[in-house]
């Protein structure tokens, strides 16, 4: 997209990613004073409340993809394109009872990698490892290039500035503030987003209604209207498996689970879920509207902001700039945080260093976010297009974790044969599946394969594994 | 098909959740705050 | 002097053309159509080979059109410049993804979902 194509003069976008820059560095700086040793840093103090605990659930799983894929997915496979995106919010809720059960078992842990290592061994914990960074790091990279590519077409800012700023902003304040700035900056993005998004539906609304886009959609494009749309019926359950899978086993949301008080974990994660629940359709349905409105649409990633910025001008366009900035904000710190003490807690302390000092410990998790942004940037420079649809392959790999997770949480008889064969089966299979048949099969390819091999492992098991094993002391 | 009224319902139905959702984390906040329970 | 720069200049004026291809198919009735055209352009979509009904999708000098929410059949697009000039028109085939197997892979995508849901809710297995 050129500059001249841009909805928002780039002087107006550089104006605003300085504000938001300057306040979210100011609350990361803030907010890490409180920060003295690792624990802090990781977890927040392991007593996040409730608000701040629902806030960031529901937040970190809003991302740009959120915000911009959700009227792509609404202009390609209509309502039920819209429905399937929200399933996406099973994977918070189905994870609010799971959050109890692993904070009762692991008042002392810390990452989703504890739990493998504890509960399957040094195999299924390699194996996990490989996954899960697989999977963080495509998914912060994917972020990371989307940051830079949106901010061009928006504000026409050249993609290596627009990225740049995005990731070193988000690098500065996590690393000073660790997951407390995260937590606290998640608020606020979190109801700026869901206020903007509001905004923006209902000016919608005020210049062309819900009938007429039921008119204008029965006449030009009836598929999206269609209750046996192929396309969007595949969708359905694929989405659901794949948020499952990105839930369970991600230490973006184990962290969370530590760092929120006793007792918090269960309502959090739920209020998250049924906070997150109407998003893609509320941010979706605009792009139903482009008919209605007579906006065509050259490219279908551009629907939302075209649609906003044609009933809204420039006023639209500052805010679905801020909206798509806020939503990237909380999504790339958190898994930078994430990301830096799973690797500072699995790789360094327990593989390592297993003396570290809990104040070692906190550097070395800042120096490894300091890389992770460094590498981060590295990689999305050179703009491999196709770089962001690798994250789809990650598909078939989180889906196959979905069983050994919830039986190893809650089945003595789930063991680490079946864990490592129904991820090794799982994601195989799943990989053979996205490429002979489509992305739409992937993950329940992936998640069906391990079911099955994990629940045959654990049928046919003598394991008896004794749950104090995961009680593991600091 | 889905009908005109579905997706009315659909529509102004998220956009109302979503604001309740806004007020609800609003109002938790100030809760939590005032009893000192934030973080 | 002035009608030979003149009939040249008419010479080269090429028709708009559209680029994304001959022949286009779809099996989820959406398709990214895009065009070359001098200055603005309509693009417009029939069901008939003559383009008989054509109804216009597009009016602008955007280069490029993302046509989505279409069924199953044949459809024939064809960009018209301002000045009058056409392009050839091309055929669009849309024919969606068999409805068998996607209700069978939703009926499986529900029956291992509804596993994992029971695992949760059963709990502890003593």
């Amino acid at each position: 997209m050129t500059q001249d194509n841009a909805l928002l003069a780039p002087s107006t976008g550089y104006l605003l990613l300085a504000l938001f820059s300057i306040l979210w560095i100011g609350l990361g700086l803030y907010w890490g004073r409180r920060n003295k040793s690792f624990e802090d840093h990781a977890l927040a103090g392991r007593n996040v409340g409730l608000a701040l605990g629902s806030a960031t659930a529901a937040a970190t799983w809003i991302t740009s993809n959120t915000t911009m894929l959700a009227p792509q997915f609404a202009l390609q496979l209509g309502v039920w394109g819209m429905l399937a995106y929200s399933t996406a919010a099973f994977g918070l809720i189905l994870f609010a009872p799971m959050a109890k059960r692993i904070r009762k078992l692991m008042p002392h842990g810390y990452t989703s990698g504890d739990f493998f290592r504890l509960r399957y061994g040094r195999t299924a914990w390699a194996i996990f490892l490989v996954f899960t960074l697989f999977y963080s790091l495509t998914w912060l990279v994917s972020m990371a290039m989307a940051g830079g590519i949106l901010l061009e077409a928006l504000a026409g800012i050249d993609y290596v500035w627009g990225m740049t700023v995005i990731l070193a902003v988000c690098v500065i304040y996590t690393m000073r503030g660790g997951l407390a700035a995260v937590i606290g900056t998640d608020f606020i993005q979190s109801l700026i987003i869901i206020v903007g998004i509001v905004a923006v539906g209902f000016a919608v609304l005020q210049n062309v209604s819900v009938d007429e886009i039921h008119a204008n959609l029965s006449t030009s494009k009836p598929a999206l209207l269609d209750v046996l749309f192929p396309a969007a019926i595949m969708a359905i359950f694929n989405n659901l498996l794949f948020g499952l899978g990105e839930v369970f086993h991600n230490n973006v949301w184990w962290s969370r689970v530590f760092a929120f008080r006793e007792g918090v974990g269960n309502k959090a994660f739920l209020i998250g879920g049924l906070v997150w629940f109407p998003i893609p359709i509320a941010a979706g349905f605009i792009a139903l509207a482009s008919g209605a409105l007579g906006v065509g649409v050259p490219s279908p990633d551009m629907v939302g902001p075209l649609v906003i910025a044609n009933v809204l001008g420039e006023v639209g366009a500052v805010a679905i700039f801020v909206i798509v900035f806020c939503s990237l904000a909380s999504s790339i710190d958190s898994l930078l945080a994430a990301t830096s003490d799973l690797v500072t807690e699995d790789i360094y302390r327990r593989l390592l260093h297993p003396a570290a000092t809990p104040e070692k410990l906190k550097k070395v998790a800042q120096t490894v976010t300091l890389l992770l942004g460094l590498g981060t940037w590295a990689v999305c420079v050179p703009r491999v297009g196709t770089l962001a649809s690798v994250l789809f392959f990650a598909g078939p790999l989180v889906g196959a974790m979905i069983w050994p997770i919830v039986t190893g949480l809650y089945w003595r008889s789930a063991n680490s044969v079946g864990a490592i064969g129904g991820m090794l089966l799982g994601g195989g299979a799943g990989l053979i599946a996205y490429f002979q048949i489509g992305w739409f099969v992937a993950s329940t390819v992936g998640t069906a394969v391990s079911m099955v091999w994990v629940l045959a492992c654990a049928i046919f098991s003598r394991s008896f594994f004794d749950w104090k094993m995961l009680k593991e002391a600091v | 098909m889905f009908s005109a009224d579905f997706l009315t319902m659909l529509v102004y139905g998220s956009l109302i959740w979503c604001t309740l959702s806004a007020i609800a984390l609003g109002v938790m906040l100030l809760r939590d705050l005032l009893r000192g329970e934030s973080w | 002097m002035a009608p030979l720069l003149f009939s040249a200049s008419v010479a080269f004026a090429a028709a708009p053309e559209i680029t994304s291809g001959h022949e286009l198919s779809s099996d989820t009735g959406h398709v990214l159509v895009a065009w070359e055209a001098d200055g603005p352009a309509t693009l417009s979509i029939s069901r008939d080979a003559d383009l008989g009904d054509a109804q216009p999708l597009y009016q602008g000098n955007q280069q490029s059109y993302f046509l989505s929410g279409l069924e199953s059949g044949e459809y024939y697009l064809q960009v018209v410049e301002a000045s009058g000039a056409r392009s050839q028109p091309v055929r669009l085939s849309i024919e969606h993804q068999s409805l068998t197997k996607a209700l069978w892979l939703t009926l499986i995508g529900a029956i291992i979902t509804l596993g994992i849901v029971v695992v949760i809710f059963r709990g502890v297995r003593r």
